[in-house]
């Protein structure tokens, strides 16, 4: 009697203590990723582009052209020549331009079998949908010669403009792209109201953007859980924007930048297209 | 060993131990057993059954770095709690009892792996033809169902062959009817396949490109009935009946009909020559944004690729099928009092070619369409093994 009490003791207490499980409750962690576009290594026109103020009162100081009670400055843009005064000849390294694109970003969430579409494809002809990064890099292309002041006669007077801060800079910087007018090209259209002739830029093609800005700003954020997958795929639109010359190639190459921490990581498929109009690339990315 | 069944073990060395100390006292004489009136009894026990050799494979998976260490993956089927009813009628003075038994367990399970991106897993069940994303056999992930329903009847005369103080035995013959199908399905992804893009400018989007999944579907049905016999015996291990050892088994020849069928379709993209008119599978790496010309003038290959299914069906019905059922058990009963028994054991029943698995092993495609050039039919047996326990009352 007793060893079959002791023999049902230990079945007991193996069937207890051996039907324990301990299973950790699995966590999911999410990765914050940032998605930039470019169309880099394009070369574009290089301007002398300096600081302008009207002084007419010839104190050296900045007069209140709108009368808003500050100092008013412009952006004054002549073409960087080589040989003055032949055409324009300074072309720019290559850097980033500002270029249209249709993109599309899809998100696969882990252990479904749909893609849920974050961003759609834009038609072409939205001017307002993408755009790449403008050119960020400072000017290291040497001095610039001081340019004299320009009196304009005016029948209200003699208005003189100043310059300062001359520096070299590419037509796709954002500043340039954004300069759209300036007094003196108002005041005397031929010859300052010609692009690279005192205006900066014809039309500001916008910041840089994705899906128009409707989801979310630039640099694009987007926000993967464990498992999830992202897809990104882009092309770029066949012509530039409106008034941005592209010297060389004609057709710049579109890339991607896809960071983690500011780090890149590594995709499937490529970041960057080929040479060509309406070019594309196409990736996917499963965070682990 | 799964916790339910050791928990069940637990229980069971817990009714153990009670019956053993016990203070009832169950004075009832069981020696005159044999001279009882005519009485019903019923038993009904759960029986913890699991179903073993089923041999569901959705999918392999394959090893990108040792292609020799690829493995098949199976579902796993678990242990399910179904009733095990028998109804007796014992005729009384020893002339017999009549015996009738039902079980019936169903089972459903799913199963999904996915691996976006990673085209690593093999479509087995779909058919070979133009399987797989990039018409490899391969996919980045799959979901399957599988279902198993199975019923077992039983009628039978049972008689007592010897009875003694230490053992008493009885055979019985009778009739068996078994109903078994199994299906399972699969639908194997391109979830995250790297395309070039089809977007604006090169073309407008086209979502009827996005690689749909190949799907396979396979299903049998068993309809069969039989003879059987068998063999109980009965050890008394307390005196009163509080303890008896019980184990028997029983095997039953059956003749059915069976039906099986096979339904699968794969997807492939599809040219279509703009100049002749033609049409053949695009092959892989799937560029349709590149352009080609027509009449001299650059044009979106994807203008002329669309995606077309390549479908296969395979049936076989009212096939004659001889089968078997081998019956085993071993457990323990115990009289609670006079009407009421407790039972408790392990059961084994194996169910032989009670499936059949139709597959086409070569398919090729001609202007005709697709043709079928070899099938396979793979039998499959089932088995349920488990610990139960219940209770016996007679009436």
């Amino acid at each position: 009697m007793r060893s079959i009490y002791g023999m049902a003791g230990i079945i007991l207490f193996v069937a207890l203590t051996g039907s324990c499980d301990t299973t950790q409750p699995l966590l999911l962690e999410e990765q914050t990723f940032v998605l930039k576009v470019r169309a880099p290594s394009a070369q574009t026109n290089l301007f002398d582009v300096y600081d302008g103020f009207e002084d007419s009162d010839n104190d050296g100081n900045p007069d209140d052209i709108d009368g808003d009670g500050n100092p008013d400055f412009f952006l004054f843009c002549l073409f960087r020549t080589l040989t003055p005064p032949g055409p324009p000849a300074g072309v720019s390294n290559p850097t980033s331009v500002p270029f249209g694109y249709t993109i599309e970003i899809s998100i696969l969430r882990e252990g479904e079998t749909e893609s849920e579409l974050i961003v759609t494809p834009a038609a072409v002809s939205d001017p307002d949908a993408n755009l790449t990064e403008y050119d960020q890099t400072a000017s290291t292309f040497g001095p610039v010669l001081p340019l004299a002041p320009i009196p304009i006669n005016t029948p209200t007077g003699t208005r003189i403009f100043k310059f300062i801060n001359g520096r070299i800079l590419s037509e796709a910087r954002r500043e340039v792209m954004a300069s759209t007018t300036n007094p003196l090209e108002i005041l005397q259209p031929d010859p300052y109201a010609n692009k690279g002739e005192g205006l900066c830029s014809v039309f500001d093609p916008g910041d840089p953007r994705i899906d128009g800005g409707a989801t979310g700003p630039y640099p694009y954020v987007i926000v993967l859980g464990k498992g999830d997958t992202v897809t990104v795929s882009a092309r770029r639109a066949v012509t530039a924007p409106t008034g941005l010359t592209i010297r060389n190639p004609p057709a710049p190459s579109l890339s991607a930048s896809f960071t983690l921490n500011g780090s890149e990581v590594i995709v499937r498929g490529t970041k960057a297209s080929g040479l060509g109009p309406g070019e594309g690339f196409s990736f996917a990315y499963t965070s682990r | 060993m799964r916790t339910k069944t050791r928990w069940f073990l637990c229980t069971l060395t817990f009714v153990f131990v009670t019956v053993l100390t016990g203070s009832a006292a169950f004075a009832q004489d069981d020696a005159e057993e044999d001279k009882q009136p005519k009485h019903f009894y019923i038993e009904i026990d759960s029986w913890i059954a699991q179903p073993v050799g089923t041999e569901y494979e959705p999918a392999t998976r394959l090893n990108p770095i040792n292609p020799l260490d690829s493995e098949i993956i199976r579902f796993q089927q678990g242990t399910d709690s179904s009733g095990y009813y028998r109804l007796g009628y014992d005729i009384g003075n020893d002339v017999g009892e009549f015996l009738f038994t039902w079980y019936a367990q169903e089972q459903e399970q799913f199963k999904q792996e996915f691996t976006p991106g990673t085209f690593n897993f093999g479509e087995i069940l779909t058919h070979p033809l133009l399987a797989g994303y990039e018409n490899d056999g391969r996919s980045d992930g799959f979901e399957s169902n599988i279902a198993t329903d199975m019923s077992d009847f039983r009628f039978d005369f049972a008689r007592a062959a010897f009875r003694s103080d230490r053992l008493s035995a009885r055979w019985f013959v009778g009739y068996r009817r078994v109903k078994f199908n199994r299906s399972i399905d699969a639908a194997y992804f391109a979830l995250s396949p790297v395309q070039a893009p089809l977007i604006p400018p090169a073309t407008e989007p086209r979502p009827d490109l996005d690689p749909l999944p190949d799907q396979a579907q396979l299903s049998s049905s068993y309809k069969g009935r039989g003879l059987e016999a068998g063999f109980d015996v009965k050890m008394p291990l307390v005196k009163n009946g509080r303890l008896t050892f019980d184990a028997g088994f029983a095997l039953a020849a059956m003749r059915g009909k069976m039906n099986s069928d096979y339904r699968a379709v794969n997807y492939a993209y599809i040219f279509r020559d703009p100049v002749t008119d033609e049409e053949s599978v695009f092959p892989p790496p799937y560029n349709f944004g590149d352009t080609i010309l027509v009449d001299g003038q650059p044009m979106v290959i994807a203008n002329f690729v669309s995606q077309q299914f390549f479908a296969v069906g395979l049936e076989s019905e009212s096939r004659s099928t001889t089968s078997s059922v081998i019956d085993v058990y071993a457990g323990f009963r115990g009289r609670i009092w006079s009407e009421l028994e407790w039972l408790a054991g392990f059961r084994n029943t194996y169910y032989g070619d009670v499936a059949v698995e139709l597959r086409p092993k070569v398919v090729s495609m001609s202007d005709g369409g697709v043709n079928l050039q070899d099938v396979t039919e793979v039998d499959r047996f089932a088995e349920y093994e488990g610990f139960y326990f219940g209770l016996a009352y007679r009436f």
